[in-house]
């Protein structure tokens, strides 16, 4: 299986209703490339997947290629793609294999041949002895690899997944979704898969497009979006941010804590961002930021410090080693250096 | 639970008995008297015979035959109408469906008589058609297609039938090979149900098919009515007798498939994991 490029050119989306749900987005994707659409929900993820399944067509302007060629007027049954739903959209009135072997079955392949590809996909997801079942018959994590095999039994040119694990308990979707890495590794497959999970977007995009009310609000890899991210919205949607208002005069960072030196020019209003882990506490002697500490959450490997930003100001939160112990009320310094600290 | 004193129970008991014997009763004496050769002697004198049923079949089989082809017609007829009517509301729900899903209802609120006289109005003047069993055909078609429809879109609302077949699609199924391979058959316990329920209905169906019957074209029901206003009483029950006998096997069978439908909708249709919807 190589996978494909796949241009998405110029597509918005509204609805017959005249709900927006897509501005205009473009990106494209590399052949073997997965790529990941995060977003919170309601923000247009679904939709731009099925723009590229051929489930829904872009409004007027809007293309899709596959490898160059321009498949927007095709639908779905035309485009050989293989797709995973949240609800699995597995067939009940067919076993596993059946399922399985269903995309062989309409392309007309004989059925000794396709029960037999259909076996070594189930074997390859590891549901070799799960053929003959019904799907009521499984459990969430074993459906949701019968969907997968389903989808790869066609061989498609990409594989789309929206939302696969969703449905399923934590430990469950850990597993699967080291598996769904592995997988897409070995088939070097090109893939896109839509989430909200950011973690499943890190560790299943080489890329991760980053999606805001219907628009692209970055593309990048997942040290990209989470070292560099471009806006404050990617900022706090992924992973977790500290916010520290105050202003800059004189190449200083002046907050009500304290004050910072950083390389950047005057401004009256500026607000920094850094990552918890970013957050070195130190003795409030001569720190040059000053806090309180509120509440610390000892999490076993680490150790999450709240501080108190001041009223009405949430919380800033540093990660530390598991060592130390913290009392709430009791004062600390705080270092964080220029190059963690983002302006946005 | 509480318990419930042995005085109170044989009290309910003994009510519901009595009640139960009130409906079941004249049920019991109205078959009894179709197989009593003198129903004013009573069944102890004059004693049981199969004559009144026996003369009721040479009388009316045809009534009979007649019903069950209208029935099975009707049958036929909802099915090719109804169940892609039903596809087609599932697949595209607009405000337009909406209206066509009412429209379809409408002929439920409004009395058979009314769609009887609206039919004959407006076709009664054709005359080879007004006289043929066809007329009464479709008066049974309107009345009844809303339960097809209302029984088919029900469980293709419960299985998520536009998932699904957005899955076969994505297989690379035609529109065609998606209906065949999987929406008929998971719609299949709302087809079977709603075929049963049209099948009872049509079989029963008074008030439209009086008034658009003529000499040539009577049913089953409209046969019993002109029995009851020109017959001897035991030959009237004698044919509710033979009424009865088609119609109770039909009745115990919607009640079984009914019963077990709602077993399989227990389970879990989607293809969602039961155990992790549970808290
Ligand atoms: N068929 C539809 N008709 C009208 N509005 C829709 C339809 N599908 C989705 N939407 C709307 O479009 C927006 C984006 O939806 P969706 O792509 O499903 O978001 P996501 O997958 O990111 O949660 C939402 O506001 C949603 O309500
Ligand atoms: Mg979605």
């Amino acid at each position: 299986m190589t996978g494909i490029a796949i241009t998405v050119e110029a597509c918005g989306k509204t609805f017959a209703d005249g709900t927006r749900a897509l501005s205009p987005i473009s990106f494209e994707i590399g052949a073997g490339e997965s790529i990941a659409i995060l977003g919170p929900s309601g923000c247009g993820k679904t939709t731009a997947l099925r723009i590229i399944a051929g489930l829904e067509g872009p409004d007027p302007g809007g293309r899709v290629l596959f490898d160059g060629a321009d498949v927007t007027p095709l639908p779905i049954e035309r485009r050989n793609v293989g797709m995973v739903f949240q609800s699995y959209a597995l067939f009940p009135n067919m076993s596993v294999i059946e399922n399985v072997a269903y995309g062989l079955r309409v392309r007309g392949v004989p059925r000794q041949p396709r029960l037999g590809q259909a076996q070594e996909v189930l074997a390859m997801m590891r549901l070799a002895e799960f053929g003959g079942r019904r799907i009521d018959q499984l459990s969430g994590g074993q459906r949701q690899r019968v969907a997968l095999a389903r989808a790869l039994a066609v061989k498609p040119r990409v594989l789309l997944l929206d939302e696969p694990l969703t449905a399923l308990d934590a430990a469950l979707r850990e597993d699967l979704r080291a598996e769904i890495d592995g997988l897409l590794r070995t088939l070097r497959i090109s893939s896109v898969y839509v989430t909200h999970d950011q973690a499943e977007a890190m560790v299943l995009g080489d890329r991760i497009i980053v999606m805001e009310r219907g628009a692209i609000a970055q593309i990048g890899t997942p040290r990209d979006i989470y070292f560099r991210p471009a806006s404050r919205f990617v900022a706090s949607f992924v992973g977790t941010m500290n916010r520290l208002e105050g202003a800059i005069r004189g190449g200083v960072f002046e907050t009500r804590a304290g004050r910072l030196p950083v390389d950047r020019a005057d401004a009256a209003e500026a607000v920094a961002f850094f990552r918890p882990e970013a957050a070195r506490l130190t003795p409030a002697d001569g720190a040059p930021l000053r806090f309180r500490v509120a509440r610390c959450h000892f999490l076993g490997a680490a150790q999450r410090v709240y501080l108190d930003a001041g009223e009405g100001a949430p919380a800033l939160i540093a990660d530390t080693d598991n060592r130390r112990t913290w009392q709430p009320g009791q004062e600390t310094g705080l270092a964080v250096s220029a190059s963690d600290l983002l302006f946005l | 639970m509480q318990r419930t004193s042995p005085l109170i129970r044989a009290l309910g008991a003994g009510v519901t008995f009595l009640v139960s014997a009130f409906m079941i009763v004249p049920v019991i004496l109205s078959l009894a008297a179709g197989v009593t050769a003198n129903y004013f002697q009573g069944i102890w004198r004059s004693g049981a015979t199969i004559d009144w049923v026996a003369e009721v079949w040479t009388l009316y089989a045809g009534t009979v035959f007649l019903s069950l082809q209208i029935a099975l017609a009707t049958v036929a007829a909802t099915l090719l109408i109804g169940v892609p009517a039903a596809y087609v509301l599932n697949r595209h729900p607009s405000r337009g469906a909406r209206a066509v899903e009412e429209i379809i209802t409408l002929p439920l609120a409004i009395p058979g008589l009314a769609i009887a006289l609206a039919l004959l109005v407006t076709y009664g003047g054709f005359g080879d058609f007004r006289k043929s069993w066809a007329f009464i055909l479709v008066g049974h078609v309107l009345y009844t297609l809303p339960f097809m429809v209302r029984s088919v879109m029900a469980v293709l609302a419960g299985i998520d039938a536009r998932t699904l077949e957005e899955g076969a699609a994505s297989l690379g199924a035609t529109p065609w090979q998606r209906f065949a391979h999987v929406i008929l058959p998971n719609a299949r316990p709302g087809i079977l149900a709603g075929a049963l329920m049209v099948m009872t209905l049509s079989i029963g169906e008074f008030n439209l098919t009086w008034m658009l019957h003529t000499p040539l074209t009577k049913t089953l029901p409209v046969g019993l009515a002109d029995s009851y206003a020109s017959m001897r009483l035991e030959i009237a029950s004698a044919y509710t007798l033979i009424f009865f006998i088609m119609i109770v096997p039909l009745l115990i069978g919607l009640q079984l498939f009914a019963a077990s439908l709602d077993q399989t909708g227990a389970r879990n249709r989607t293809g969602q994991p039961a155990e992790e919807i549970r808290p």
